[in-house]
């Protein structure tokens, strides 16, 4: 991704994060200037920012939320409630453009049309000539003439004939044009002749200006807006909106080419410009004149004449131009959607790098000792001394990398605040969405963790949330009923205790209701109702987290249907924490996330099967067993061993990488058994070794494509080990 | 002329990426080096610590804004070319720039601007050297 | 100011906003046939040009900017 994008992001995301908070608190006391100042000016900042990176539908969609914001700010209006609402839907679409280019790190595609959304947005009034209007269009003709180098991407002509008095109003009716866009020519007529120069007024505007512009009839229309009196429209057909836009530039440089084959190494030239032709129609979605393009090619080839191939071109150019054109279809190419983004830049305070750089330092003197050391040895008389001097230097380089891994891992936390701050906007959207009246209390926001975690923790919190207000917090006609506040509290709090993060949120709501609880486990066969009569409340509300457990009486737009709670326990199990509820029936409920510090360091088990050493991950074994031959049985193919009563699957290790396993000999096996999601699965190993901590590296090349393996590293010996990952074995 | 003269060129804006987008155009400009700073206290700090010739002063800041920065380094540097950058044009804040002698020139900066603005300091700084 | 008057031609120099426009128009009508130089001019206001559409000056130089120099006339003002 190139620096600009990098830093555009940076900043952008922090601006939009900004607004959207300034718009809230706006949204709470209308009337306050500063504030309406602040958003002011973060949305012009980001207006600039995506000037910098030639991000012109973002700039264009910002612009109009800016004229709307300075509008109330001149005028020291409040701004409207549902001016806020355009403002922070404007910040989603940002957004949405911000995840798009983290992704794929460039401009996102489609955006001028998702900027057209906004611009209307706030504009509704100005855009309701639906069709431009063809007038009297036979200027269009012969302007198109005059431009064959552009025939074909214009996809507008435009005439504008500005007002006589317009310099005086400040306008500059070709700076104007020259900002309109895509344009592709401009050409300036004088409205009535020119008069002789001595009684020219040069504060008369006197010029009719034309331009060919490659830009949608929408896009034209928008950049119009406000000036439509005085400008006519002329659609030309243009090429289907299927086609990327560059496909027609590539083919008309592959027909260039082709006039210049002859001589030697034509055929290549050939070869190269079918097969370059046949693959930009091939990414158009044309497979068939790819195809047609491709036949043609071998044609030419075969008689050196570039005929044929040329044709086949012109003929891909013409009948794919003759297709009605869409604005809205999405070319067949853009199909594989961008991946879910994957933040690859850390902001890191400068006291933390120091703080490396310091460290750097000090290993580079313990260094210098280990060197002094090696001196030593080399010389009888003093080498006595040397066994004291290693212990000295191993405890000093103990607590050095001790010191670099934590200052490491320092460098990876980021407050939670990155994942807060997006709740108070959403819970204001899902609460106003049920008719509900919610205050949200975020506390703790500076507590820190990995950047793993918090990154991963806004979809658990989000659903939490949800089902916050959706089934804890009552319909305010109950909360009065109860003799509870109109407005009900949402509190969202972190605190670090010890290792752990503890991330917590809580309602003011009805509480869980064990009864209604067991009577839906029931019914979904989570168990008898003996046994779910004598459960504990506590374990008994612990079944909403049973995969396929809901029991909302309604289904509701906030909660959705079929997405349960045990996602939530999946998601926050897969970051290494733990999920535990406590509700009090009227009072509320607290869902509580006990998740790691940080996730970097990895205690492993070692064990060995056929000669590679494993590293199987601490937190999910549950006991090492050994069994007899005998009571290991066969499984579908593969086999298994029951234990307490449970059948559980043994996995081959050396299987996993594509080695065939060595056959069993008659003597007990080793199993190390391990659990995920409460399902077990058991290994087979040679033996078992020591334990380990690891700075785990995700995996690389080939074994990143392995299921199961979560990494790799190497070991003191030069052995490779490969620690194993159990959610994807098991999965 | 002063070819082998080195220039620096102090930029002042509280966004990073609007500074790598100007030092980025300045590198096409030989003979001009260049300082940054992302508010009026660093660009002030920056004035006083080493020899600046000319300014770009982005006029949204927080803190003082371009405007009453370009006034601050007028009292220190009476002569010093400056520039005030802003991507709204108010008629407002282009007099008052005008007031202080710093051109106006609209952001995002294009390189166009930023050589004529380089242009008419260097003119200005060699006759004032001559 | 950005109209400089030299004894044998005009020269517009950098941006040439709405104010150039009046003392261009004076300078052509007080010195017909004076050729115009365009090299230096970064930014043209559509007053400016309008006089220059309508005086047809001879054009020495032409503007850097290409939908400029695409917007005046060329190589036909004998």
């Amino acid at each position: 991704m190139n620096e600009f994008i990098e830093q555009f992001l940076l900043e952008a995301r922090e601006l939009s994060a900004q607004a959207s908070s300034d718009l809230l608190a706006l949204e709470r006391t209308p009337g306050d200037a500063g504030l309406l100042n602040n958003v002011f000016r973060a949305f012009h900042t980001l207006k600039g920012a995506a000037g910098i990176v030639d991000f012109a539908a973002m700039a264009r969609a910002l612009h109009a939320v800016e004229d709307v914001l300075a509008r109330a700010r001149a005028a020291s209006q409040p701004l409207p409630g549902e001016d806020i609402d355009k403002c922070l839907a404007s910040l989603d679409q940002v957004d949405a453009w911000l995840d798009a280019m983290e992704a794929i790190g460039d401009l996102p595609p489609h955006a001028d049309a998702r900027a057209d959304d906004i611009v209307r947005l706030f504009a509704p009034g100005e855009h309701v000539a639906a069709e431009p209007r063809n007038a009297s269009g036979d200027w269009a003709p012969d302007f198109l003439e005059r431009h064959p180098a552009h025939a074909r991407r214009a996809r507008v002509a435009l005439r504008y004939r500005p007002p006589a008095d317009c310099f005086y109003r400040h306008e500059d009716p070709v700076d104007w044009l020259a900002g309109a866009p895509g344009l592709l020519a401009m050409e300036l007529a004088p409205a009535a002749p020119w008069p002789p120069l001595a009684r020219m007024d040069p504060f008369a505007c006197n010029v009719v200006a034309t331009a060919l512009l490659a830009a949608s009839p929408q896009q034209v229309q928008d950049f119009v807006a406000g000036r439509d009196s005085d400008v006519e429209l002329h659609v030309i057909a243009g090429p289907p909106a299927g086609w990327p836009a560059r496909a027609f530039d590539v083919l008309e440089v592959q027909r260039t080419i082709l006039q210049q084959t002859a001589g030697p190494g034509a055929a290549g030239r050939l070869g190269a410009v079918g097969r370059v032709a046949a693959s930009v129609l091939r990414g158009a979605g044309e497979a068939a004149l790819a195809q047609a393009v491709e036949d043609a090619a071998a044609a030419s080839i075969a008689s050196l004449d570039p005929a044929p191939l040329s044709q086949a071109i012109d003929q891909a150019v013409q009948r794919a131009g003759a297709q009605p054109s869409s604005d809205e279809a999405p070319p067949a190419a853009r199909a594989n959607a961008p991946e879910e983004p994957v933040s690859r830049t850390l902001r890191v305070d400068v006291a933390r790098i120091d703080a490396l750089v310091a460290l750097a330092g000090e290993i580079a003197v313990a260094k210098n000792a280990l060197g002094h050391a090696a001196l030593l040895a080399r010389d009888p008389h003093r080498a006595s001394a040397l066994p004291a001097m290693l212990k000295e230097q191993h405890a000093s380089l103990d607590r050095l990398v001790r010191d670099l891994q934590d200052a490491v891992v320092s460098i990876r936390v980021l407050p939670l605040r990155h994942v807060f701050q997006r709740f108070p906007r959403l819970v204001r959207d899902m609460a106003a969405s049920l008719g509900k009246s919610v205050r949200l209390v975020v506390e703790g926001e500076a507590t820190e963790a990995d950047k793993t975690i918090v990154e991963a923790l806004f979809e658990p919190l989000l659903h939490v949330l949800r089902n916050a207000l959706d089934h804890g917090v009552e319909p305010p006609a109950e909360r009065a009923a109860r003799n509870k506040p109109a407005q009900a509290t949402l509190r969202l709090r972190a605190s670090r205790v010890g290792e752990s993060v503890v991330v917590e949120a809580a309602d003011d709501g009805r509480g869980l209701d064990g009864a209604r609880i067991r009577a839906a486990a029931a019914a979904r066969g989570l168990g008898s109702p003996e046994t779910l009569a004598a459960m504990p409340d506590r374990e008994a509300m612990d079944l909403i987290f049973a995969p396929g457990f809901s029991t909302a009486a309604s289904v509701t737009d906030v909660s959705g249907r079929g997405v349960g709670m045990d996602s939530v326990r999946t998601a926050v199990e897969r970051l290494g924490g733990v999920v535990t509820l406590e509700s009090v029936p009227g009072e509320g409920t607290t869902v509580r996330f006990t998740l790691p510090y940080s996730v970097i360091m990895t205690r492993l088990m070692l064990v060995e099967a056929h000669g590679q050493t494993f590293g199987v991950p601490f937190d999910s074994i549950i006991e090492t067993v050994r069994a007899r031959r005998a009571d290991i049985a066969p499984l579908g193919g593969e086999r298994a061993i029951v234990l307490r009563g449970k059948t559980v699957p043994i996995i081959d290790l050396a299987g996993l990488l594509g080695q065939a396993g060595a056959p069993a000999g008659d003597e007990d096996a080793n199993l190390v058994v391990a659990t995920m999601n409460g399902q077990s699965v058991a290994f087979e190993v040679e033996r078992f070794g020591g334990r380990m901590d690891l700075m785990l590296k995700p995996a690389e090349g080939l074994l990143a494509c392995v299921k199961g393996v979560a990494g790799a590293t190497l070991m003191g010996d030069g052995r490779v080990l490969i620690v194993l990952d159990m959610e994807g074995l098991l999965a | 002329m002063t070819n082998e003269t080195t220039f620096k060129l102090l930029v002042v804006d509280d966004s990073k990426l609007a500074r790598m987008a100007v030092g980025k155009l300045l590198s096409a400009n030989p003979g001009w080096a260049r300082a940054e700073a992302a508010n009026a206290d660093e660009a002030v700090a920056a004035a006083q610590r080493e020899p600046v010739h000319a300014a770009v002063l982005d006029f949204n800041m927080p803190g003082r804004d371009g405007l009453q920065l370009a006034a601050e380094l007028r009292g220190m540097y009476p002569s010093m070319p400056l520039a005030i950058v802003s991507a709204n044009h108010q008629v407002e804040i282009v007099n008052r720039a005008l007031e202080l002698g710093a051109l106006f020139l609209s952001k995002p900066m294009t390189a166009e601007a930023l050589r004529q603005f380089l242009d008419t300091a260097e003119a200005r700084l060699g006759t004032a050297q001559a | 100011m950005t109209l400089a008057i030299h004894p044998d031609r005009l020269e517009l120099l950098g941006v040439c906003g709405l104010d150039d426009a009046e003392p261009l128009l004076r300078a052509l009508i007080e010195r017909p046939g004076a050729a115009l130089e365009l090299a230096d001019c970064a930014f043209l206001h559509t007053a400016v040009i309008q006089v220059i559409l309508a005086g047809r000056p001879r054009l020495n130089s032409l503007p850097r900017n290409i939908l400029l120099q695409s917007l005046l006339p060329q190589g036909d003002n004998a």
